[in-house]
């Protein structure tokens, strides 16, 4: 406590009565002259002696029992951060919950699945069957290449099931399963022809 | 010279005498070294509460050795069962050992029966617990007249006690006057003794 806060507590307490004056000497608020002046009053005054003993019991009594912290500015502000803290906490909670239960049921219908496939597996029959088709290229390649037809005459190939591709590009979805064997005996029907022509 | 030394020597003299309180405090497995109440806070609320001390035991006791026999057995129970004092009450804590030495003391030299006629009587003696343990129905009933007490007043008390800050920095934290946080704490005083009194603690 600085000296000014001293002198102001002594002032204040310049003509209090004896019990006040105990009290405040008890918990260490009376300086300088106000405790000389007290310490000269007690060992001169039993009664005085005895009020300080009352005030004593009564002020360690009332230190032994167990309470909350007082609701002081500084604590009254430091709750409200705390309670504005705590309520944040729970709303972030709160939403996340939310968010976690919409998304766990969009997810589950097969409808929304759909929509979890990249856009450009959406766009259209026509790129599910590109997809196919160049799966079905390939495997008609190797089969082709499995009739013994001679590696000068593969050379062609790209082009003759290129264009036999161009001719089932409408076929469903369902038939592109079977479309690289499509795919490979129209390329072997157009090898065949050509062959045919060439004489 | 005063008969009586300072707390320090104090223990020093007290161990064979009282079977050595520090090593029974640190033997505890509660309480360890640490908890030995020998920070200077302790021994400076001791040093400054003397002369008050020494008054009050006068008055009392009469004879100066029997006030530096208090004198040591307070010191002997501040280093043994002063860890669990609150700060804001520690001298209040001394003057209650204090006055239930002095009564003890009185007791066990009730020779003159003047000085009985005078301390002596159970009506004029202040009786303490000696282990200064509060029992549970006391403290309820402290508990309820507090609580009893206007909120402003029951703030100021537990800032003060509990809290141990000053009446200034109570004054600070709550936008008052430090005349008005005196006045709380001095009302509520009043008012506690008074309805303590009525329960008859």
């Amino acid at each position: 406590m600085s000296g000014k806060q001293k002198k102001t507590v002594m002032e204040t307490s310049s003509s209090p009565d004896g019990s006040h004056q105990c009290t405040l000497y008890l918990l260490g608020e009376l300086a300088g002259q106000s405790v000389t002046s007290f310490e000269q009053q007690v060992a001169s005054s039993p009664e005085l002696g005895e009020m300080l003993i009352v005030q004593a019991a009564l002020i360690e009594e009332v230190s032994k029992i167990k309470i909350e912290p007082s609701i002081t500015r500084a604590t009254r502000s430091a709750y409200r951060w705390k309670s504005i803290a705590t309520l944040a906490s729970l709303a972030a909670c709160v939403t996340a919950a939310l968010l976690s239960v919409q998304f766990l049921d969009q997810t589950a219908k097969p409808q929304n699945q759909l929509k979890q496939i990249p856009s450009q597996m959406q766009s259209g029959p026509r790129d599910v069957v590109d997809t196919s088709e160049s799966e079905s290229l390939l495997i008609a390649k190797a089969w082709v290449s499995d009739f013994g037809v001679a590696a000068s005459e593969t050379e062609i190939f790209p082009t003759v099931i290129e264009e036999a591709l161009f001719e089932i590009e409408d076929e469903s979805e369902n038939e592109s399963a079977i479309s690289w064997m499509t795919i490979a005996v129209a390329a072997e029907s157009a090898l065949l022809d050509g062959e045919s022509n060439d004489g | 010279m005063s008969r009586f030394l300072d707390p320090k020597q104090q223990r020093k003299r007290a161990q064979p005498k009282t079977g050595d309180p520090l090593d029974k405090l640190a033997a505890s497995d509660a309480l360890g070294p640490s908890n030995v109440p020998s920070d200077p806070s302790w021994q400076e609320v001791f040093e400054k509460v003397l002369p008050v001390l020494r008054g009050f035991l006068h008055n009392r006791l009469g004879q100066e050795s029997d006030v530096d026999d208090c004198l040591q057995t307070v010191s002997v129970k501040m280093i043994e069962k002063g860890s669990g004092v609150a700060p804001a009450a520690r001298r209040a804590w001394l003057f209650r050992v204090a006055a239930n030495e002095s009564a003890r003391l009185w007791r066990s030299r009730a020779a003159s029966k003047k000085a009985l006629q005078r301390y002596g009587s159970d009506e004029t003696d202040i009786e303490f617990p000696e282990n200064s343990l509060t029992s549970d129905e006391t403290n309820q009933q402290i508990i309820k007249t507090l609580n009893s007490l206007p909120p402003t007043w029951q703030r100021v008390v537990r800032m003060r006690i509990h809290e141990n800050l000053t009446f200034q920095q109570i004054a600070d934290q709550l936008d008052i006057p430090i005349g008005t946080a005196l006045t709380q704490m001095r009302r509520a005083l009043e008012q506690m003794k008074q309805e303590l009194d009525s329960d008859e603690i």
